[in-house]
């Protein structure tokens, strides 16, 4: 009896069918993601937990990728992905575009310094007020002694961020003061370096010990214990320019005093900014269903990941938006 | 048909068809592909030129080419300091890289012997299979703090650490070893007569290699030495996490700056949703396609010239 089939045949024909058998599974697994969702990496890991939750809760799958709030936007304008992650306010063109956001939290950044600053006390003390610090990013003033009376001659080096930067962007608004603003472009070029993540940024004040820059929150504090533990401390920030830093202007300890403090707007924003959700025209569907669910239950577990819930008017706001679309 | 030639049995006549259309599939398959690689090339290049358009149409190509200011917040895109950018890249990482590869190869092909040779070519490709990435992070940790603490001090300029020298030095280390092993190939690959005719007229070992073997591997060499061009050309991990990212024309080695495939992916985050930034950041990457192609076309035109001259 000779055999029909050879060795090799069959090999190929289980590699064939193994491989559309994959194709198929592939497509069954992107067809089972309700949401899709992509975006800006500020807010990527809240909406990261928060889509956990709602999974177990609703057996609803979902596809979450970073990329930045530009990527999210084009993707949900060509009907990629269901729903944005913003790290900004959409811009006008967006909006001419057909996107329409809502915002879902708050998320801030501070100025960071060494953890073996040589004038440390004295800033923690007395603060720097803004006019200070945009001394300082501007490189108008350049030296640790000018910033405070101390005997210091040590030279203040200013880090950026390279990467577009949401929150970059924030802090040129919030520097620039009332009725003017840094680009990002503007504080690039005024740096002495920049670098391409929040994490390079904290990496590289961490380990230059007159480097000054700006961090979010969740780079400075530790993640699980909420305390100052990494090389880099948040520069309190004189907010009524007395030269020091008083009862209410004292919120640094913790994670958790600095949230409520943002909370309770201690804490000027910019820096501190909304983040938004974002889809092409309506929400729709189970995208809307989340949203909807972002904005009532899921307020609830913001605090514990490091960011400040929307306050209750403007959560209110947002509902309303969301219920009567753009 | 095989049936009407001559009577055979049909189990043979089958197994003929099948071999035939085997053959005619596979054919047709092979020609597919190769034209499938030439439409891509094509559509990539017309997708952005056609996405660039929208930029070209509201400036000038002098304009946005000879301009130095880039801010896309307020509508500049100026891409000299760019260009100029990895212009100086590029060139000081040839100037440090090209020499140690060549040298490195004529000592692993002609020098080294026995187990030396092993484990010498087998580091430098272990090198070369490191991921450009992890260059770039030990960079950061190493090389940045020693560039902005001792050697731009030395040199008589501040500054970070962060900067075109760094990229420079830390892209010579990623092209190297990639130049290293085809330029060894090359030389590996000449036949033993050419080594004993030379040696047999009283030619010493250093003139063998200098007059005879680095010209019959000419072209060989001069090919690895254009990848690592090209690979330098359009590196953007490395230069993205050490270059600094300030848009200026850099104004000594030790100065911060950009390139352009770090201007490319420090801004497309934020910004693919505007259209005129997006156009033109899809301007730079047809620049960068345009540029690598004439380059590797000229490469060829002159590899077939040295190939003539450079006879043995």
């Amino acid at each position: 009896m000779e055999r029909v089939y050879s060795r090799r045949s069959a090999l190929q024909f289980t590699g064939v069918a193994s491989t559309i058998s994959l194709a198929g599974c592939a497509s069954l697994l992107g067809d089972s993601a309700d949401v899709r969702i992509s975006g800006g990496v500020g807010p990527l890991p809240m909406v990261e937990v928060w889509a956990d939750m709602y999974e177990q809760e609703n057996d609803i799958a979902f596809d979450i990728s970073g990329g930045g709030t530009g990527v999210g936007v084009s993707d949900v304008l060509n009907d990629q992905v269901d729903i944005a992650m913003m790290g900004r306010e959409p811009e006008q063109e967006e909006i001419d575009q057909g996107l329409f956001a809502v915002p879902m939290l708050i998320d801030t950044v501070v100025a960071t310094v060494n953890v073996d600053n040589p004038v440390l006390e004295e800033l923690q003390e007395n603060g720097l007020s803004r006019e200070e610090m945009e001394a300082i990013f501007t490189k108008e003033i350049t030296n640790w002694g000018e910033v405070v009376d101390a005997d210091v001659d040590e030279e203040i080096i200013v880090y950026g961020r390279s990467d577009a930067s949401a929150a970059y962007k924030k802090w040129g608004d919030f520097l620039g003061g009332e009725d003017d603003a840094y680009t990002e472009k503007d504080l690039e070029d005024l740096a002495d370096g920049n670098h391409n993540g929040d994490q390079q940024v904290a990496e590289a004040v961490g380990s230059n010990e007159n480097a000054i820059s700006l961090n979010n929150i969740n780079y400075v504090y530790d993640l699980d214990s909420g305390e100052l533990e990494g090389n880099i401390r948040p520069v309190p920030l004189d907010r009524d320019g007395d030269g020091t830093i008083s009862e209410e202007e004292d919120f640094y300890e913790t994670r958790n005093e600095f949230l409520t403090a943002v909370d309770e707007g201690r804490y000027p924003a910019p820096p501190a900014r909304e983040m938004f959700l974002a889809s092409n025209g309506e929400f729709e569907d189970e995208a809307y269903d989340f949203v909807e669910w972002v904005l009532t239950d899921g307020q609830e577990h913001v605090r514990e990941n490091g960011y400040v819930p929307l306050e209750d008017e403007r959560l209110e706001e947002a509902q309303n938006d969301l219920e009567t679309g753009p | 048909m095989v049936e009407s030639t001559e009577p055979t049995d049909p189990e043979q006549g089958a197994r003929i068809d099948r071999r035939l259309l085997a053959e005619r599939l596979s054919s047709q398959w092979l020609r597919g592909a190769g034209y499938f690689a030439i439409a891509l090339f094509a559509l990539i290049v017309l997708m952005l030129l056609y996405q660039s358009l929208p930029l070209l149409s509201e400036y000038s190509l002098v304009q946005v080419l000879a301009s130095s200011n880039w801010d896309p917040a307020r509508n500049e895109f100026g891409f000299l300091p760019a260009i100029v950018g990895t212009i100086y890249v590029t060139g000081l990482t040839m100037l440090m890289g090209t020499p140690i590869a060549i040298l490195t190869a004529i000592y692993i092909a002609e020098y080294a012997e026995g187990r030396t040779k092993v484990i010498v070519s087998s580091f430098i490709d272990v090198l070369a299979a490191i991921p450009s990435v992890i260059f770039g992070l030990v960079a950061l940790i190493v090389v940045v703090p020693f560039v902005g603490d001792y050697l731009a001090p030395a040199v008589g300029s501040g500054g970070t650490g962060l900067g075109i020298f760094t990229v420079s030095l830390v892209m010579a280390i990623v092209v190297t070893p990639f130049m290293i092993s085809l330029s060894a190939e090359s030389l590996e690959a000449l036949p033993d007569e050419l080594r004993e005719s030379s040696l047999g007229v009283g030619a010493t070992k250093w003139e063998t290699i200098k007059s005879v073997l680095l010209r019959a591997a000419g072209p060989g060499i001069f090919s690895a030495i254009l990848l690592g061009f090209g690979r330098v050309f359009g590196a953007t991990i490395v230069p993205a996490m050490l270059i600094g990212g300030q848009t200026q024309l850099p104004d000594s080695p030790f100065a911060t700056g950009q390139t352009l495939p770090t201007l490319i992916v420090n801004d497309f985050g934020e910004l693919m949703s505007l259209p005129l930034t997006q156009s033109a950041l899809i301007f730079v990457g047809l620049m960068l396609v345009i540029v690598v192609w004439l380059f590797n076309f000229t490469a060829m035109l002159v590899r077939q010239r040295l190939q003539r001259r450079w006879q043995y």
